[in-house]
C-alpha cells in the first residue's frame, strides 16, 4: 500500500509493516496507525511516521546506545492489551524531543513505546514510581554510558533494554 | 463533579469493583489508597499530563529533520559507548 508523507514523500509500505496503536499515542489518540522508517545509514535513530496523517511523525530510538542499563517495568495488562507474552517479541523505543530553538535533544525514557514485534500492536506505556523522566539529555546520558561500560564488572547481558512486567 | 466528605481510613466504591481509601491525613497531604482491577490504570495526572505535552513537543515540525542532521554530525565526532559482546 501507498502512504502519503509530508517529510518523505509518497512511500511503499506492506500491511506487514504496519504497527498499531490500539489507544494511539497520549495526545494522538486518535491516530492508530504507523510505520517505522529509518533515517539514515548507522543511525540510530527512526522515524515512527503516521500513516493516515502525513504531518505526523515522531523521532525514535532504542535507547540501548546511550542508556545500556535502561530497563522498562510495564504492567502485566498493559502488555496483555498489545498481546505481549514473550518479552523477547518486545522492540522498546522511546520518543526523542529535538530542541526548538537551541538546547539538549532529549528522550523520553518514562514513557516507552513497546511494540510486539510478533503481532505489530503497540502501546505507550507510563511507567509508575519509575526512575526515569520524559527528558533526558541524550549527550549527558551517553557520557554515563561510557562510564558504565568502562565498568569491569558490566555484563554483556546488560547492553540489551530489558522488559520486565511488574504489578 | 460529585463531592463527597471522608475520614481517615473510610472509603468510596466506584462501580463494582473500584475502592478508594483515605490512608492519611497530614496538613495539605492525603495518601490514597486505591484497590480496582488491573484493567484500569491508576496514574497521577501530572504525570499522564506531562507525557501527552511532550508528546506534543516531540511531533516533529517542518525544520526537524535538519536538527538530527547536525546533532548527528556532532556527535558523530565523539566516540560512541563501546559494546562488549
Amino acid at each position: 500500500m501507498h502512504i502519503n508523507t509530508t517529510r518523505f514523500g509518497r512511500i511503499e509500505v506492506g500491511e506487514g509493516d504496519i504497527i498499531r496503536f490500539p489507544k494511539g499515542i497520549l495526545g494522538f489518540e486518535g491516530v492508530e496507525r504507523y510505520v517505522l522508517l529509518p533515517h539514515e545509514d548507522g543511525s540510530p535513530f527512526r522515524f515512527l511516521q503516521a500513516v493516515d496523517d502525513p504531518d505526523l511523525a515522531f523521532v525514535v530510538t532504542n535507547p540501548v546506545w546511550f542508556c545500556p542499563d535502561y530497563t522498562v517495568e510495564a504492567l502485566q495488562e498493559d502488555m496483555e492489551r498489545i498481546g505481549l507474552n514473550e518479552p523477547k517479541d518486545a522492540l522498546i523505543l522511546s520518543i526523542v524531543t529535538l530542541p526548538r530553538q537551541g538546547g539538549a535533544v532529549t528522550a523520553n525514557l518514562l514513557a516507552p513505546i513497546v511494540i510486539n514485534s510478533a503481532n505489530g500492536l503497540a502501546k505507550q506505556v507510563i511507567q509508575t514510581e519509575s526512575k526515569y523522566r520524559t527528558r533526558h539529555d541524550i549527550k549527558e546520558e551517553m557520557r554515563r554510558a561510557r562510564e558504565i561500560v568502562q565498568d569491569a564488572n558490566q555484563t554483556a547481558s546488560s547492553l540489551a533494554a530489558s522488559l520486565r512486567t511488574v504489578g | 463533579m460529585l463531592v463527597l466528605t471522608r475520614k481517615r481510613d473510610e472509603s468510596i466504591i466506584i462501580g463494582d469493583d473500584i475502592k478508594v481509601t483515605i490512608v492519611e491525613v497530614r496538613g495539605d497531604q492525603v495518601k490514597i489508597g486505591i484497590k480496582a482491577p488491573r484493567s484500569i490504570s491508576v496514574h497521577r495526572e501530572e504525570i499522564y499530563q506531562e507525557i501527552q505535552d511532550e508528546n506534543r513537543r516531540a511531533a516533529l515540525q517542518a525544520d526537524a529533520m535538519v536538527d538530527l542532521k547536525a546533532l548527528m554530525e556532532e556527535e558523530s565526532n565523539k566516540e560512541l559507548p563501546e559494546k562488549k559482546l
